[in-house]
């Protein structure tokens, strides 16, 4: 049975999935929470490599994770595993331990940002910490003690350890460089991975706006459908130079009268295919891959390599290198073209030994010396790149 | 030469959708059309119609011609489309995006011919309509509901370049198939 890829990004057999660190299991992370697709671009993935600070050798730290009591939104649920799964793993990595514990005894309690219990109150008054977990806005570094899910492993440790140095300064002091972690590197799906999000999420009554450092650069439906920009950042999106990852998506206006508003297919498209030239960390070489509905080329204007391995995979589902021979494209121009397709949201998996049956061209009339030789002679004729 | 072993591509789609412009686009010569004064003006406002067929053709350099074939556009002619289609190397539906019925004709047209030949490969344009339209994607969802994966492009079938897309990717998949009728035979 053919599987739409939202759903073998979290099946895993119903498994808790694996996230590494720097080639840690860490292990404990649902496979719902690591895939989760990301609001933020610059949120990335949890699979991304996160520098870990030197080893456990400070006090011990007791942190409570408060879960609200009935929230419907799931994204809390969620939210509250995430963190869970990320201070465990985080056991003997921090420079002091921290231990799950109740909010009683606790040093600093978690706690969801619209949960008004009174209790909260109370901690804050006895001088715990109280650190807020939200699931809409922005992860502004300047708001302390603040977490936006879905949020990175790296945020986490940034967090406990400012938290550590707050709980007791002196340390803080001694190990100045606790915290100073390297940058991680700009998750080159995160662009993407957001616009799947907002597709899935279907709010089209509001607008998102794209900022590249402070520059706003593109507006975005909330469904992902449309987008709105000026013609030049237009052709840096096509061609890709406009590196999409560092964009940042923040709630805001809608574009007014302004730059003209374009298909949403258009901006997966050049995103999924600028995005790296190695396979998306959601598709596998060896799964079989086919098409569940083209992509409007008739906008996206495709290269002849793109055109054939779409035309490849609609013709029978294909592993990466099937797709390579089939199409007779580079590796390269394999891996992107199906980046963008998953990219718009139409490519499917196909479970092993339910390969659909090529069509075949035994019903059509056979020209003389073959379809290879053929084609190439109407390609030629008509001035198409071969 | 019998109408089965012919190499031919067809363009088929409702009245005025296109068809003869785009065989003119990519015809060496001009097209041979049998059209007559529209009486159906009614339906689409345009001074003439073809009522039997559109006829272009490719003559490659090793002189093997491949015949362009356009089918009347009403239905009323549809029991050409099967004779027609008969060894086509592949069908190009155009469809008339300013129509109210655009998504119907879309869908009967893609039934029809998916039923005279459910292996032929087969693009569709949708014409006058901007080509980031989104009811494009919305007109491939609801193909593919019906098991239908076609190439659902907007297109201005008075360009050229167009009109290539459309062939383009006919050929796409036709060597893909082609590959994979080889690879099974051996």
């Amino acid at each position: 049975m053919a599987t739409p890829l939202h759903d073998v990004r979290t099946r895993k057999n119903g498994r808790l999935g694996d996230l590494c660190v720097e080639g840690t299991r860490l292990g404990r992370v649902s496979p719902s929470d690591a895939v989760q697709p990301l609001w933020g671009a610059r949120c990335s993935r949890l699979g991304n490599p996160v520098s870990a600070p030197a080893v456990t050798s400070g006090s011990d730290r007791r942190i409570a994770l408060f879960r609200p009591v009935s929230v419907t939104d799931e994204r809390v649920t969620h939210a509250f595993q995430l963190l869970d799964s990320i201070l465990w793993a985080f056991q003997g990595t921090t420079r002091s331990p921290w231990t799950i514990t109740t909010p009683d005894i606790a040093n600093v309690v978690v706690v969801y940002a619209e949960d008004y219990d009174e209790r909260i109150t109370v901690w804050r008054k006895n001088g715990k910490i109280v650190v807020a977990i939200a699931t809409e806005g922005l992860a502004d570094p300047a708001v302390q003690d603040r977490l936006v899910y879905p949020f990175r492993a790296q945020q986490v440790l940034v967090l406990l350890e400012r938290l550590d140095a707050q709980l007791d300064p002196a340390a803080s002091s001694a190990a100045p460089n606790a915290v100073s972690l390297p940058e991680a590197p700009v998750d080159p799906w995160s662009f993407v991975e957001a616009l799947r999000t907002l597709r899935s999420v279907q709010n089209g009554a509001t607008w998102l706006v794209g900022r590249d450092g402070r520059t706003p650069v593109l507006w975005l439906r909330g469904d992902a459908v449309t987008y709105a920009t000026d013609t030049a950042t237009v052709q840096a999106i096509r061609l890709g130079t406009l590196r999409l990852c560092n964009v940042s998506l923040q709630k805001g206006a809608d574009p007014g009268g302004g730059p003209t508003q374009r298909s949403g297919m258009e901006l997966s498209w050049f995103a999924g295919y600028h995005a790296s030239v190695k396979l998306s960390p959601v598709l596998k070489p060896g799964a079989h891959y086919r098409i569940a509905q083209w992509p409007n080329f008739g906008l996206i204007r495709p290269l002849p390599s793109q055109l054939r391995v779409a035309a490849g995979l609609s013709s029978a589902a294909a592993t990466l290198e099937e797709i390579i021979g089939r199409a007779k494209v580079t590796p390269e121009e394999a891996i992107r073209t199906l980046n963008a397709l998953y990219a718009c949201d139409v490519l499917i998996v196909v479970e092993s030994g339910e390969k659909t049956a090529p069509a075949g061209t035994r019903s059509i009339a056979q020209p003389r010396g073959g379809f290879t030789s053929f084609l190439r002679n109407v390609r030629k004729h008509l001035g198409l790149g071969v | 030469m019998s109408a089965d072993r012919e190499l031919k591509i067809i363009f088929t789609g409702p009245m005025g959708a296109g068809k003869t412009t785009a065989i003119r686009a990519i015809s060496d010569a001009p097209p041979v059309s049998t059209e007559v004064a529209n009486t159906d003006q009614a339906t689409v406002a345009k001074a003439t119609t073809t009522v039997a067929l559109d006829y272009g053709q490719l003559l490659l350099e090793d002189g093997t011609a491949v015949s362009l074939y356009g089918t009347p556009g009403q239905e009323r002619f549809s029991f050409m489309w099967e004779i027609l289609c008969r060894g086509a190397m592949g069908v190009i539906l155009l469809i008339d995006g300013s129509t109210p019925t655009a998504a119907e004709d879309l869908r009967s047209y893609a039934e029809a011919f998916r039923r005279i030949n459910p292996d032929q490969p087969f693009v569709i344009g949708v014409g006058r309509a901007p080509p980031d339209d989104h009811r494009l994607d919305d007109y491939a969802k609801a193909l593919s509901t019906r098991g239908i994966v076609a190439p659902v492009f907007g297109v201005d079938v008075r360009n050229r370049e167009d009109v290539l897309l459309l062939v383009e990717t006919l050929l796409c998949v036709l060597e893909a198939q082609s590959f994979e009728t080889d690879h099974a035979a051996h």
